[in-house]
């Protein structure tokens, strides 16, 4: 799924914090088995997520952020219509509607939310979750009541209900969430799923959203009138554009956010929303890359705070498993011809990383660098892959279209891929840009395309990405050994056996050639006033629910 | 208009494009929701019928929602429109005043260097793309002074004065000037062909004065053709207007009806062709109203 | 906007039945005229250039595969991304690092298809079917000019908008566009300029005389308003060309990997602060072709219109 707004689909990981994923990670996983085995054990909910660096002050309470909004939201309606919810979905899951729980990618290590207690059965099917107290917002029909079990479970129904994507954790592994009382939850699961705490299952910034029993149902209130117990409530906007949101003064943490509210302001151009930072019309700025940021630098110095990280979003070429894909030895053929080098090159200036079946940041899941079936997915070599190509019988007179969005750089990301592809002497038809939401809905949903092009969503866990490669998905491809080592490295619930059965999956995905084949990630930079503070960077997108930014000024 | 309107409708169903069905269905759709989906848009009835019940919605004010966003296609237009509506208007006058003030210049200081400029400017500002010279409003003034157009949504006039001038009179000023040379050029025009006029060389015989000649006998007579003029302007710059709030982020009608395009979004684009004959009709109206205001032999039947 | 001026201007001249008088030798004639008309004389030399340039990128493109240029325009360079002008990239190169000039080069080939379509296929057809309207009037009159009405009424971008959503992009709807476009352009200024010359005597004594229909439109009436068609045809390919390069611009025009101006003006929006470059040279080429065709429709315009000759001593 490409990428979509900036702020939610972009998450940032330092280089420093990649270093320390490894660790970080199994430390996480070592958190989620004592909570396992010990059988109610609290992981603790005195933690304040997005806790400020001491040296920043006191915080001052006040103040509205100004943001930019790269896209409008057709509605704010999670369940859509189609796939193209996904864009509003990501939006209303952070800043509206409260989690029971959330776990940020360096750390790997469940923060409580609205849940305080979770207990995992002995056999690892059935999850348990106690809620702390929270309430909505006081407007009708739902007037600031408190925030119930049964809210939860019906908010899961629908999104069970929904439409799925593809592989989905709540299709596939859920069978069935039940309120044993107004404060417990009970996830019941048709086989283990040690992935079951992270973003891409129990704990999506989409689907884990929690909407009141009252309005679950109602698409109207939905598209236009949401009601939830997050920290932001919606204040206003112009068709989905320009969204304000205020403090919820009722949130379940006392005292938090600071900030008295967000402003987005929708600027979809790229150079109009750097000359609006660089005019403080808007605090921050992202998805930079290195000419821009040393620009702004030279010119504001010690006024604006930078960053540059690697991104867990990924780029990729999406092949339908349909002729001529559906030929392994085809597919070798046309990775052969992808220069990611050169790709990365021409849409990042040479930062970022190749990502193999799994994007870099995954750290410690990922296959490392020498590992030969790794070595052997990023090789380049258009003379072999001609060679291949033609061995295979490739219809290289037949026109193949590439379709793609006009989101940010799709379309430059397309030209680059059609550019290579062209150079073995495929003939690749550009059909022109879709509109970002049709495309979805459109073009990936469906799985209406012989090529697609698109930047990845970035995933908190390996879960997501690897599931692409799994009945049901966008390609059409099913093959039982890859479907095997998935199934089996989410089946693993020991954490270091875990990490040895994704790697071997990746190798099963890259021997396979299957039919998405992931190019790289970017490192990305970001600035921001120095007026603003109390900002968590390089936890992905955990920052995204941080309370703790505020305005020095 | 109703055979504009019959063919689109007939277009947009029935060639290849997309069912709008598949795609909010989604992916692993059963047919039985397609179905559902066809039932629930009432795509399963015969085309005649479906131009029929469109045609009655319309009639009673109701132009459906979009497909992707459940917008009221209606609503949405009326809150989009200020801000188009401010920017043509403001651009077409513009165009008026700068176009008739040079061009009678240029007409009176006939091949005078007065005359090859202002000929000249009008020429170039025919020729250099409103686009290009958008990107330029951009750059220069942020890269000279942090100087940025404002984001952020539009603002009545009365609502935040700066806001509202800031964010339209640049753009206005460039669609503006591109738009005043064909006006420009036509009043020299015109203005020549008075001034050799047997009335205006009376009128000079008599003594009267340079000035109150060219103001009181020669413009006035320049009138008719300037409505014309006026009028095709106003499609110019329309177009021109999307170009603008494409690059400078003004949420107006025009990038409404792009994306619209680009998704698909077949109530939206049916609605887009009501909506410019409606305002086709309505300036062609204008103008010829503005014939019979103007010249009294125009009278209408 | 630009056919109405022109119109209004014009239209004058198809009273007059005589061309320029023929007592001084034409090449004496053309100089006089050339002196009198300095920026007539470059916009000519643009234009010959322009369409010299983009025939020959027509051919070798289309035929050859292959861009008359220092290197492909399509080709990557990413060791050579983002270089200011210099020897070996006059123009710079851009984010792929393909040479800029080698692409304003091969630009051409769109601009010149576009517009010679929407002149060939669009406005002469139009400007053939405006004549017959004002010589045989009547019903031939009634239907052509009610269909013309109902063409002009229509804003052509969202005609555009309504066509892609049926069809999706490509070269065919652009160039569907533009020539229903350029079909009703001059059609009735030329309808107007038809019935005058009807009127003239000779006219009459050549029917008189037993000539067909065919023949008086092809022998008198034609020749007669070929001027007004030259005027017009040079401003419906300066539209032309600026309604292709404002269309790529929005990215809803031809295939993106296409050498088209538009197209590198809206790549370089993204990055026009630190490269002003990769504007300014696309920037210049469209200006500078649809300056050259409406400069030289202006000058033409004026050598043609006898009463406003007289006034331009």
């Amino acid at each position: 799924m490409a990428r979509i707004n900036d702020e939610f689909m972009r998450q940032r990981i330092t280089r420093r914090r990649l270093l320390q994923g490894a660790g970080g990670t199994a430390l996480g996983a070592a958190a989620i088995a004592t909570v396992g085995c010990g059988g109610g054990g609290s992981s603790g909910g005195a933690r304040t997520p997005g806790s400020t660096a001491p040296a920043e002050g006191t915080p001052k309470l006040g103040g509205i952020l100004k943001q930019r909004q790269q896209v409008g939201y057709p509605n704010f309606n999670p369940f859509g219509p189609g796939i193209g919810a996904l864009v509003q979905g990501l939006f209303v899951g952070f800043a509206l509607y409260d989690h029971l729980f959330y776990v940020p990618t360096d750390t790997g290590e469940v923060i409580p939310f609205l849940g305080t207690e979770f207990e995992i059965a002995e056999d690892g099917r059935d999850v348990t979750v106690t809620m702390g107290e929270a309430v909505f917002w006081d407007k009708p029909p739902v007037n600031g009541r408190d925030v119930r079990a049964s809210d939860v479970v019906a908010s899961y129904e629908r999104f069970k209900e929904q439409i799925p994507l593809g592989f989905s954790w709540l299709q596939e592994v859920l069978d069935s969430i039940e309120a044993r009382d107004e404060r417990t939850v009970v996830f019941r699961q048709n086989r283990p799923w040690a992935w079951f705490f992270t973003a891409s299952n129990a704990g999506s910034p989409i689907s884990s959203s929690i909407i009141p029993q009252e309005i679950v149902g109602d698409d109207d209130a939905l598209d236009s009138d949401p009601i939830g117990s997050g920290k932001w409530m919606l204040a206003g906007h112009d068709s989905g554009q320009n969204v304000k949101l205020r403090k919820f003064p009722n949130w379940r943490e006392p005292g938090r956010p600071y900030l008295e509210g967000v402003d987005y302001l929708y600027a979809p151009d790229n150079t109009l929303a750097q000359s609006a930072f660089s005019a403080k019309d808007i605090d921050t700025i992202t998805g930079l890359n290195s000419r821009e940021l040393e620009d702004l630098e030279s010119r504001f110095g010690d006024e604006i705070v930078t960053s540059g990280d690697l991104q867990r979003d990924y780029r990729c070429l999406m092949l339908k498993n349909e002729p001529p894909f559906d030929d392994p030895e085809v597919r070798r053929g046309i990775n052969l011809a992808l220069n990611r080098d050169e790709i990365r090159q021409v849409l990042n200036l040479g930062d970022g990383e190749l990502a193999g079946p799994l994007p870099p940041a995954h750290t410690a899941f990922v296959l490392d660098e020498d590992d030969p079936d790794l070595q052997e997915y990023f090789r380049f070599d258009p003379a072999e892959s001609r060679q291949v190509l033609e061995a295979a019988g490739f219809p290289f007179d037949q026109e193949i279209t590439l379709k793609y969005s006009n989101f940010s750089d799709a379309p430059d990301l397309a030209e680059a891929v059609a550019q290579q592809l062209r150079v073995v002497g495929i003939n690749v038809k550009l059909p022109g840009a879709e509109d970002i939401i049709s495309w979805l809905s459109n073009t990936l949903g469906p799985g209406d395309f012989q090529m697609t092009s698109f930047t990845h969503l970035a995933y908190e866990d390996p879960s997501l990405p690897l599931s692409f490669y799994v009945p049901p998905n966008f390609m059409g491809y099913d093959d039982p050994e890859v479907t095997a080592a998935f199934e089996k490295a989410a089946a693993t619930l020991d954490m270091a056996e875990r990490v040895e059965a994704t790697k071997d999956a990746q190798r099963v995905i890259i021997q396979k050639m299957s039919p998405m084949l992931n190019l790289y990630s970017a490192v990305n930079y970001s600035a921001r006033w120095d007026y603003l503070k109390g900002v968590i960077t390089g936890r992905g997108s955990f920052g995204l629910f941080n309370s703790g930014a505020w305005l020095d000024k | 208009m109703l055979a504009v309107s019959i063919i689109t409708f007939t277009m947009l169903r029935v060639l290849p494009g997309q069912d709008p069905a598949i795609l909010m269905a989604g992916q692993n759709a059963r047919p039985e929701d397609v179905e559902a989906i066809h039932k629930s848009l009432g795509l399963d009835r015969p085309i005649a019928v479906q131009y029929l019940e469109w045609t009655s919605d319309v009639l009673r004010g109701d132009l459906g929602t979009t497909y992707f966003g459940r917008q009221d296609i209606l609503e949405e237009v009326k809150r989009r429109l200020p801000a188009s509506a401010e920017l043509v208007l403001l651009s077409l006058s513009i165009s008026v005043v700068v176009g008739v003030t040079f061009g009678v210049i240029s007409a009176v200081k006939r091949n005078t260097p007065i005359d090859y400029v202002v000929r000249l400017f009008a020429v170039m500002g025919q020729s250099v793309p409103d686009f290009f010279l958008l990107i330029l409003l951009i750059v220069i003034p942020w890269t000279f002074w942090n100087y940025s157009a404002p984001i952020g949504g539009s603002r009545t006039l009365w609502e935040d004065p700066m806001h509202n001038i800031r964010m339209y009179l640049p753009p206005a000023l460039i669609l503006g000037i591109g738009g005043a040379a064909g006006i420009m050029r036509l009043q020299r025009t015109t203005m020549l062909e008075v001034l050799r006029s047997d009335y205006v060389r009376t009128a000079r015989a008599k003594g009267l004065s340079g000035t109150g000649v060219i103001i009181r006998h020669a413009f006035r007579n320049t009138l008719t053709p300037l409505v014309t003029t006026i009028g095709t302007s106003f499609t110019l710059v329309f177009a021109g207007s999307v170009v603008a709030e494409t690059v400078m982020g003004i949420d107006g009608v025009g990038v409404f009806f792009i994306q619209s395009a680009l998704q698909r979004d077949f109530p939206v684009i049916q609605f887009l062709v009501l909506y410019t004959a409606v305002v086709v009709v309505i300036v062609n109206l204008i103008v010829d109203l503005s014939y019979a205001y103007i010249d009294p032999r125009v009278r209408y039947r | 906007m630009t056919t109405q001026a022109t119109a209004a201007a014009i239209t004058g001249f198809a009273a007059g039945d005589s061309m320029i008088a023929s007592e001084t030798p034409r090449r004496v004639r053309l100089g006089r005229l050339a002196r009198r008309n300095p920026l007539g004389v470059i916009a000519l030399i643009v234009v010959v250039a322009f369409v010299g340039l983009g025939a020959v990128q027509w051919i070798s493109q289309d035929v050859f595969g292959k861009a008359v240029a220092p290197s492909d325009p399509r080709d990557y360079n990413a060791s050579e991304q983002l270089q200011g002008p210099s020897w070996d990239h006059p123009f710079g190169t851009n984010q792929q690092g393909q040479d800029m000039f080698s692409r304003v080069l091969a630009g051409a080939r769109i601009s010149f298809l576009i517009g010679s379509m929407a002149v060939l296929f669009g406005f002469l057809p139009g400007a053939m079917l405006g004549i017959m309207s004002g010589y045989f009037q009547r019903w031939v009159d009634y239907v052509i000019q009610r269909s013309g009405e109902a063409w002009a009424a229509f804003p052509v971008l969202f005609l555009y908008l309504a066509l892609i959503t049926a069809f999706g992009q490509g070269l065919k709807i652009i160039a569907i566009v533009i020539i229903i476009s350029g079909l009703f352009g001059g059609s009735r200024v030329l309808r107007v300029a038809a019935l005058v010359t009807k009127q003239n005597d000779y006219v009459e004594a050549s029917r008189a005389l037993g000539a067909s229909e065919m023949r008086i439109l092809l022998r008198h009436i034609v020749p007669n308003v070929m001027p007004i068609i030259i005027v017009f045809a040079s401003s419906v390919f300066a539209v032309s060309v600026l309604g292709e390069a404002t269309l790529s611009f929005l990215g809803i025009g031809v295939e993106p990997s296409t050498p088209s101006w538009g197209i590198d003006l809206n790549k370089a929006r993204q990055n026009a602060r630190l490269y002003p470059h990769l504007a300014v040279f696309p920037g210049i080429a469209i200006s500078l072709v649809v300056l050259g065709f409406n400069l030289l429709g202006d000058t033409l315009r004026d050598i043609l219109d006898p009463r406003l000759r007289g006034t331009l001593r």
